[in-house]
């Protein structure tokens, strides 16, 4: 009962992604969902793996790897050592997943930029992905792919004050629109040590939608990985 | 406790609608957000048109006889910067400061008007427009714009009487390419950070563009005598695509890997420049300091006058931290 009504969860969820439309209901089974003291009551958080909930607790970095400006083909590691994307929740499910960040803190050091030097950058993300299992339940590691429409919703930009004096015409604030985003595509595979406990890693190209538009007229390679743990909750 | 499925869901949908609903925040693509309008934005602006380009400029006594033009620095840097200098220019000179093309609060242009040429020809442009009868005609430049003077002497070497360098970029590549050498700290968390950014805001607009291009500057410490240094330097707008474009100018090939080859030199229109020649950097500055001054300083030498001179305690912008120092300088260089 509860898998399935987990399952209608994120038929919504996708349907409102996709759609915008909250008027016409969805073709949801009216069963009732329990709330628990055990089950932390995230909305977007519910999933499953074997029957039970899982919580995965990870991070993700991202690999920039510039073709036309700076970097070629190379990768920074720096940048993945020191992502600020550190401490990012994932949520995962071991079928067609929804999968969303609310508030991605993204925090910097007072002197790493400047601009937005000392300030706190958010952002909303949400991410569509499926994942095609092989093996499911039977081996220690699956393979899996990973597709993936990553639209940005907001992100709360703010200035140093350095440059809020210099340019005192310009906005603080929350920018962009949903349909701003990344497409990604790439492999995922689950290791599962224990009965309960379980590792993933992932690798992922990703591009922007935006790319052709730029007037820099460049070419962006980005990759992102992603590694984390999860462990069932009963 | 029990929750009915059905209103769950109902909640939930309005929730998320609402999320989505109010995510539509600024646009990070339009002038005057994220950075100052352009002037093709703000008719408010002083600005000419100059070979098809509105060009952000401004004059300063302009009821004076002579003429000084500042060029700032980048590529696509702008003029804010270099404005505290008209106080220390002699009070005859009609001053001139203007955005370069792409630049600062200066239009914005294809990629494939943004070369050395173009550059010449707008500087050629401001140059004819307010020459008048001006007959000590001064050029002062800084960093990038350095280069951008020694380009113009090489075509047209006879329009300035006076050059006046400021932390130039020096002759040639020799010395260039070493300066080159400091930026592998673009690896660090620093220009992570810049890069992190192309979540958050795209790369389809100038603006955007413009906007990241603020993070570079904190991986340029080099220049200055203290590592804050850099945020006490005055700027509107950096322009993120005439700085990579306007600079392969000077390099062998296309910007495409972590480091830059620069190929050029100038060191034989330099030679046969016959006017007056200044040149000034900042003690503190490790990349266009010491040796890339004493490298250009060395290349004039059919000039009729020259002198080099040191400026302690200064970076890269060293007058607006050590203005005393360079004061009689200036008004002497810039005086009849």
């Amino acid at each position: 009962m509860r898998i399935f009504t987990i399952k209608a969860f994120i038929i919504l969820l996708f349907l409102s992604l996709t759609t915008l439309n909250a008027n016409e209901p969805p073709n949801a089974p009216e069963e009732e969902i329990e709330e628990t003291n055990e089950i932390p009551l995230v909305v977007f958080s519910a999933f499953e793996l074997d029957g039970a909930p899982l919580i995965v607790f990870g991070a993700e970095s991202e690999i920039f790897s510039w073709l036309n400006v700076i970097g070629d083909i190379g990768i920074p590691t720096g940048y993945v050592a020191n992502s600020p994307w550190a401490s990012r929740y994932r949520l995962l499910a071991g079928y067609p997943l929804i999968q969303m960040d609310p508030w991605v803190l993204r925090g910097r050091s007072g002197s790493s930029v400047y601009g937005i030097a000392s300030e706190f950058w958010s952002g909303t993300s949400v991410h569509l992905i499926q994942e095609l299992y092989a093996g499911y339940q039977r081996e220690r590691w699956q393979a899996g792919l990973t597709l993936g429409f990553e639209p940005h919703l907001s992100t709360y930009i703010s200035f140093s004050d350095e440059y809020k004096e210099m340019n005192p015409s310009v906005k603080e604030g929350w920018y962009g629109t949903w349909i701003r985003g990344l497409y990604y595509a790439g492999i995922i595979g689950i290791v599962k040590p224990t009965e309960r406990l379980s590792i993933f890693m992932k690798f992922a190209y990703t591009w922007p939608i935006e790319k052709s538009q730029s007037p820099f007229e460049r070419t962006i390679l980005d990759g992102r990985i992603g590694f984390g743990a999860g462990y069932k909750i009963w | 406790m029990v929750i009915k499925n059905k209103n769950f869901l109902l909640v939930f949908a309005i929730l998320f609608s609402t999320i989505i609903l109010s995510s539509c925040g600024m646009n990070p693509e339009e002038s005057g957000n994220l950075v100052p309008k352009t002037v093709m934005e703000d008719a408010s602006l002083p600005a000419e048109t100059h070979n098809g380009i509105r060009l952000h400029l401004e004059i300063k006594n302009s009821g004076s006889s002579d003429l000084v033009i500042f060029v700032h620095g980048g590529p696509g840097f702008d003029y804010r910067a270099l404005l505290p200098m008209a106080s220390i220019v002699d009070g005859q000179n009609k001053i001139v400061f203007y955005d370069q093309r792409g630049s600062g609060l200066s239009q914005r242009v294809d990629t494939g008007s943004l070369s050395m040429d173009a550059h010449v020809a707008d500087l050629k442009s401001i140059f004819e427009t307010h020459k008048g009868s001006a007959s000590n005609k001064i050029l002062i430049g800084h960093s990038w714009g350095g280069a951008l003077m020694q380009a113009y002497i090489k075509k047209y070497p006879s329009d300035f009487n006076k050059l006046m360098f400021l932390s130039s970029m020096p002759s040639d590549d020799t010395v260039m390419n070493k300066v080159a050498d400091h930026y592998p700290s673009l690896y660090g968390n620093d220009f992570a950070s810049y890069l992190a950014q192309r979540n958050a805001i795209g790369e389809g607009s100038h603006a955007e563009l413009d906007f990241k291009y603020i993070n570079f500057q904190p991986i340029q410490k080099f220049y200055y005598c203290n590592d804050n240094d850099y945020k006490k330097v005055p700027f509107w707008r950096f322009g993120y695509v005439a700085l990579f474009k306007t600079l392969e100018s000077l390099l062998s090939a296309p910007i495409s890997g972590a480091t830059m080859d620069y190929d050029y030199n100038f060191s034989s229109s330099n030679a046969a420049y016959s006017g007056a020649v200044y040149i000034l950097y900042g003690t503190c500055d490790e990349a266009l300091g010491k040796s890339a001054s004493e490298n250009l300083y060395n290349t004039f030498t059919g000039a009729s006058q020259k002198q080099l001179i040191a400026v302690s305690n200064g970076g890269h912008y060293f007058w607006l931290f050590n203005s005393a120092d360079i004061t009689s300088t200036f008004s002497g260089a810039t005086g009849p």
